[in-house]
């Protein structure tokens, strides 16, 4: 897939680790290492919004196409 | 998955395992009684038949009355001197038995697939379309291996043979097995199909 996952990049500017993120978002850290490592197939809006909103960014900073 | 389900998938894997265990004794009684017909020529082989249907309205001026024998399903036994024709026999026989030993194997690990409590995996879409194409496959070979050793066989009576052909009568299970084998193999396209599904399901975050 051409659709390159940011989420470490944005992770260490804002400084949260894997752990908190995932409490924070509300999904478990086994999914979001899913998304980290780029292994995931598909993901929610509702993810989306939570992870941008946690994170204070867009979901242009999380996602990118190379 | 409930303890009753668990129960009932070990019983049948336990009695696959029963008839896997009489598929390997078949075969090497099979095996032994090939090896054995060469030190043996005139003895007759009971254990194979060949069958033929022995049609008696065969042209020669028999006139039919009602309640007249037609024709009759028979299995002729050829003495282990021929050896050609007990050897396509045998490998019929060995064919089918090395078919159902390969299709339970692949039957005991989808059920222990189900035992361990998650069925739906890429594997079990495999080893259902193996089993299907065995079935379907395998009977055409071999009804193609007995047509030719009939033939053979009928050929080398010493008696005459009018109206003595193969028997497909007896053999129109062979359409029953493409129908089973046409439907496993729809099983296993829509396991496949639902297996791509759930991988999706779950790598969805």
């Amino acid at each position: 897939m051409s659709i390159r996952i940011n989420l470490d990049v944005m992770m260490a500017k804002r400084k949260v680790s894997l752990n908190e993120l995932a409490d924070k978002v509300g999904i478990t850290q086994a999914n979001l290492s899913i998304l980290k490592n780029e292994k995931a197939k598909a993901i929610r809006f509702s993810t989306l919004e939570k992870l941008c909103e946690v994170l204070e960014c867009q979901p242009g900073d999380l996602l990118e196409n190379k | 998955m409930t303890k009753n389900g668990n129960l009932s998938a070990k019983t049948i894997y336990s009695l696959l395992s029963i008839a896997l265990g009489m598929n390997i004794g078949l075969l090497l009684i099979i095996i032994f009684m090939l090896f054995s017909s060469f030190f043996s020529p005139g003895v007759i082989r009971y254990f194979s038949n060949i069958p033929v249907l022995i049609n008696f309205n065969n042209g020669l001026g028999w006139k039919m009355q009602n309640g007249d024998l037609i024709n009759m399903h028979g299995s002729l036994k050829l003495a282990n001197s021929y050896y050609g024709i007990n050897l396509l026999i045998s490998i019929c026989q060995m064919l089918i038995l090395l078919g159902s030993v390969n299709c339970i194997i692949l039957l005991r690990k989808i059920v222990n697939t189900v035992i361990a409590g998650d069925p739906f995996v890429p594997q079990n879409g495999k080893r259902l379309r193996i089993i299907s194409l065995i079935i379907i496959f395998l009977p055409i070979i071999i009804q193609l291996n007995v047509w030719v050793a009939t033939k053979q066989a009928i050929s080398a009576l010493q008696y005459p043979r009018w109206g003595i052909r193969f028997d497909f009568l007896d053999n129109s299970s062979l359409i029953t097995y493409i129908v089973i084998g046409i439907f496993v193999f729809i099983v296993s396209e829509v396991f496949r199909i639902g297996i791509s599904l759930k991988e999706e399901q779950e790598l969805t975050v």
